[in-house]
């Protein structure tokens, strides 16, 4: 130190300090000061950091920061602080405790960044004089100034404003800093002498202050103020929060830009002041731990980031390090499309070689659908430099022209991680008691609601089951994988881990070819379901396609839930429709049909379907067992065998005997046949031909034919009940060209040629008889519509919802032919989006 | 019933007698020749797993099993339909038991819808079920 006299006057009425260095002993190194004694004067501290700390942006700062934690919250008022190329001095005094402290740390200060500086220490530099500078005097002048001056913000007055309190002007030759918790004690304690102020003082702004701890502020608590605002500041440790505030209440806490809210168990840690403030950054605290997306509360997409469209591109390789979060802008002012089916699109364009993109916080924002991503440069790049930052729709080869905003946000704790995301969607799709990993319509999960997981990807892909794979190694035995989208699933060794995985269900996904499910067939699959894929549309025939999956597949032993040990392609089909256009006529004509022939009162009624040209014809084969109900049943059987024909018998000559001829012949016929139930769930059809003019159906199934009745007069009681028969019917029917009603369209239907065939029942069909329970004709209490009544009704359904065809069937039947409920039913489909787009015509 | 409906329930019945014959003789021995019996874009159902065209329903033949069928019943109706009237077309329905390799004698039922076409008798719908045991 030079040994000189220097006389500081600070030129603000206050008295100069004289230095002249009386004692020239410089402590450094060591942990006492001896016999020395820091008394009352002024005493010089050095830091020498031998120009380290050149290139930082803020070394005084740095520095003070240190030494206010070596002094360990004791009274320490810095004046006089005065840079140097290598060393850094201040002056001190009635500092005892502070220099205590600093001697215990032997006389060396650690920086935050880990290195530590050496500091030497010279005592009673200059004597203290009565009215030299007193720092605690200039900031209590300046804070009760500032009491006299609330101020208002966003609608709260009564605010003291110590935001960047040191900054202040009158502070030039003092070192103020609320970081110095001497210093921010002391703050308080003028605050709270201001009595008359302090009874109006309805929050404090003390942002920008490198606060590391506010225990001081316990000074104010026990009010309850609007605002305590703390942004900005070096506030880490949630305990020490927590602590210092417990009395300490306000309507909203601000913590942001401070080190605590980016920790991983922010904001759990702070519960405990969940009492003290009921808003936390804007938030309410119960909602804190919900995410919000940065697009509604973080980020104005105007002014924040750097734009880069087509005519920039250039820009682009500054970002190629960038962590931060860069918004996608794609305009479609009239919202033509969803979020789904824009996602459908957008990712075409996207290469599937380049890393993983994942879409977050989609929005659709005034006239453009908006998106963040991060850590995807080279699909940005590829999305730039090689689609030109347009999404083509590939039907009408329009073209959106969309641009981003870079560096639109930096990353926060808070915000999403795709990764981690998908990890825990997954760890929550596992049913445990059926050892099953239920990934179907992933994208829905609530986990996933931030974050677009586009399965599509078989790098995404491959990353999901790699994850489920480890999760569940040992325990998952089957993964529903349906309604994804999937188009390739080129990386299931992944799932080689898992090793009781014996069942995959990739139903209702897109993949057009099996190859490009390959790679599962390494796994030991006992059963795969495929069907909903366009890849079943290549092969004509069920077989083909068997015997090609089992080509990929070779140990497995179910398809699409058909046990491929029976019969490949041979499996019973209920129905066949030649024609999904008949499903109308099927569901209306034979029904009703059936029902009308069951009731001997209403049979007659048969007479409008036939025509003076329509065939009719009987047979039966039925063979008798003998037993003691033989000839009770030959009884029933021969009511059929009196009208039955059979062209076996080769008696072409009389061939047209058993051929019933024209409506009245017909009805005839039917009427002495016996009252019957049919067992409508036994029914198997089969339309073989449908078009404008003429329909070929055929049905066969279980019915019960029902003892006669005494009141036929027969007299004869029968003491066998019903008798379970099989039968068929054959119709060839045709539509009468006349157009009714309101659709136009509406057609009456004439049977050309009927057949009934009687025969013993399978003993399947025997023990499964009228298990199912189908409404009873003759239970319905409202009059079955007519066939005609319900054309029109079709009609004018589908005219009024523009449904196609099978669409308006099935919601005209659950609605039980109520035109009115049905129309209900339908408003309400559409408006829970049951009904998809292709159902409409 | 007129003389003329009369005539054609007739010819008819012949037709059946005879088409049936050929045709279960094709199916339970000429399994590859079966094509020649269908029209070129016949419909065929069996046990309600369809096939369309001759080629199709041809290679669904010959990956059923060997059969044999004995015909018990026999019916058939000429259609009337102004729409099919300058072509004859008769519907043809069949049922007996049948003997897969290897399965059990089970009851079936077969409806074919025929027409002529060059003088012979093509099916242009076939619809096959088989009784459950």
């Amino acid at each position: 130190m030079p040994n000189q006299i220097r006389i500081l006057d600070f030129g603000d009425g206050s008295v100069p300090i004289q230095l002249d260095y009386p004692d020239p002993t410089v402590f450094s190194d060591c942990s006492s000061y001896g016999d020395r004694v820091p008394g009352t004067h002024w005493i010089e501290i050095a830091v020498h950091h031998k120009g380290r700390l050149v290139y930082s942006p803020n070394p005084e700062q740095i520095i003070l920061d240190a030494l206010y934690q070596a002094v360990d919250g004791a009274e320490f008022f810095p004046v006089f602080y005065q840079r140097g190329k290598s060393a850094d001095t201040m002056l001190a005094r009635n500092c005892k405790a502070a220099i205590d402290n600093l001697f215990k740390q032997r006389l060396s200060i650690n920086l935050e960044r880990g290195a530590s500086i050496p500091i030497s220490i010279q005592l009673g530099v200059a004597q203290y004089r009565r009215d030299q500078i007193t720092p605690t005097l200039h900031i209590a002048r300046v804070v009760t100034r500032l009491m006299k001056q609330l101020i208002q913000r966003d609608g709260v007055d009564g605010l003291l404003n110590l935001d960047n309190f040191g900054g202040h002007p009158e502070f030039k030759n003092i070192v103020v800093s609320l970081a110095n918790p001497s210093i921010l004690m002391n703050v308080c304690q003028v605050i709270v002498h201001n009595d008359s102020e302090f009874l109006r003082l309805n929050g404090v702004i003390l942002s920008n202050n490198r606060i590391r701890d506010v225990r001081p502020l316990m000074l104010l608590a026990n009010v309850d103020y609007a605002l305590l605002d703390l942004r900005g500041n070096r506030i880490k440790s949630a305990e020490r929060l927590c602590r210092a505030l417990e009395q300490f209440r306000a309507r909203e806490l601000l913590l942001e830009n401070n080190p605590i809210v980016k920790t991983s168990n922010f904001p759990g840690s702070i519960r405990s002041l969940e009492n003290n403030f009921q808003l936390v950054d804007g938030k309410p605290f119960n909602m804190l731990h919900k995410s919000v997306s940065p697009l509604d509360v973080e980020i104005d997409l105007e002014v924040d980031g750097a734009r880069l469209d087509s005519n920039n591109k250039w820009k682009l390789p500054e970002f190629e390090y960038s962590q931060h979060w860069h918004a996608f802008m794609i305009p479609d002012p009239i919202e033509e499309f969803n979020q789904e089916v824009f996602f459908d699109y957008f990712f075409i364009s996207l290469d599937p070689t380049l890393s993983n993109f994942y879409p977050c916080y989609y929005k659709y924002i005034k006239t453009e659908h908006v998106f963040l991503v991060r850590n995807c440069f080279d699909q940005i790049t590829h999305l730039v430099n090689n689609c030109n930052l347009e999404m083509t729709i590939p039907n009408d080869n329009r073209i959106f022209r969309y641009y981003l905003r870079m560096n639109v946000s930096t990353f926060k704790q808070h915000h999403v991680d795709p990764e981690e995301c998908i990890q825990k969607a997954v760890s929550q799709c596992y049913v445990a008691q059926n050892r099953m990993l239920n990934l179907e319509r992933f994208q829905y999960k609530e986990c996933l609601k931030d974050v677009v997981v586009s399965l599509s990807s078989s790098k995404i892909l491959t990353y999901v089951l790699s994850v489920a794979s480890r999760k569940f190694m040992t325990t998952c035995s089957e993964i529903r994988l349906c309604h994804n989208k999937i188009l390739f699933l080129d990386g299931a060794h992944v799932l080689g881990m898992m090793g009781c995985l014996r069942a995959v269900d990739l139903s209702h996904n897109w993949v057009q070819d099996l190859a490009f499910i390959n790679s599962l067939g390494n796994l030991p699959l006992k059963s795969l379901v495929l069907h909903g894929n366009k890849l079943c549309r290549n092969y004509k025939l069920p077989s083909e396609y068997v015997k090609a999956v089992k080509e990929v597949f070779p140990q497995l032993t179910t398809l699409d839930g058909v046990d491929l040990q029976t019969n490949p392609g041979q499996s019973v089909q209920k129905n066949f429709l030649c024609d999904t256009g008949a499903y109308e006529l099927v569901g209306s004509f034979l029904k009703n049909y059936l029902r009308e022939f069951e009731n001997d009162e209403l049979r007659h009624n048969l007479y409008k379907y036939y025509s003076e040209d329509s065939l009719f014809t009987l047979t039966c084969n039925y063979s008798v067992v003998q037993n003691h109900q033989t000839p009770k049943i030959l009884q029933r059987i021969s009511k059929y065998n009196k009208h039955a024909r059979n062209l076996r018998n080769k008696d072409y000559f009389k061939a047209s005997d058993g051929v019933f001829f024209g409506s009245s012949d017909i009805v005839e016929i039917l009427l002495q046949l016996p009252r019957v139930t049919h067992d409508f769930h036994s029914l198997q059809t089969d339309v073989m031909h449908y078009d404008g003019n003429m329909a070929v159906i055929y049905v066969t199934g279980l019915l019960r034919d029902e003892p006669p009745s005494s009141r036929t007069g027969h007299g004869i009681r029968s003491d066998i009940g019903g008798v379970l028969l099989g039968f068929s019917r054959q119709f060839v029917v045709k539509f009468d060209g006349a157009n009714l009603g309101l659709g136009k369209r509406a057609r009456r239907l004439k049977i050309a040629n009927e057949r009934l065939h009687i025969m013993n029942p399978s003993k399947t069909l025997m023990r499964t008889a009228f298990s199912v329970n189908y409404p009873d004709s003759s239970e319905r209490h409202v009059e079955e519509d007519s066939l005609d009544v319900k054309d029109h009704k079709l009609l004018l359904f589908q005219e009024v919802t523009g449904l196609i065809s099978t669409w308006v069937t099935a919601i005209v039947e659950e609605a039980d032919w109520d035109f009115e409920r049905a129309l209900k039913l339908f408003i309400q489909k559409n408006a829970d989006h049951e009904i998809p787009d292709l159902a409409f015509a | 019933m007129n003389s003329d409906i009369k005539a054609k329930v007739e010819s008819c019945a012949r037709t059946a007698d005879t088409f049936t014959r050929l045709y279960y003789a094709s199916v339970d021995n000429r399994r590859h020749q079966i094509g020649r019996l269908y029209l070129d874009n016949a419909t065929l159902s069996w046990n309600g797993n369809g096939a369309t065209g001759r080629q199709m329903i041809e290679s669904y033949f010959l990956e059923l099993p060997t059969s044999n069928h004995q015909l018990n019943t026999l019916d058939a109706q000429p259609i009337l339909d102004p729409a099919v009237a300058n072509q004859l077309t008769y519907l043809i329905m069949a049922g007996g038991t049948v003997k897969f390799a290897h399965q059990p004698i089970r009851n079936f039922q077969q409806t074919f819808i025929v027409t002529a076409e060059n003088d012979k008798w093509k099916v242009a719908s076939d619809c096959y079920r088989l009784q459950e045991v």
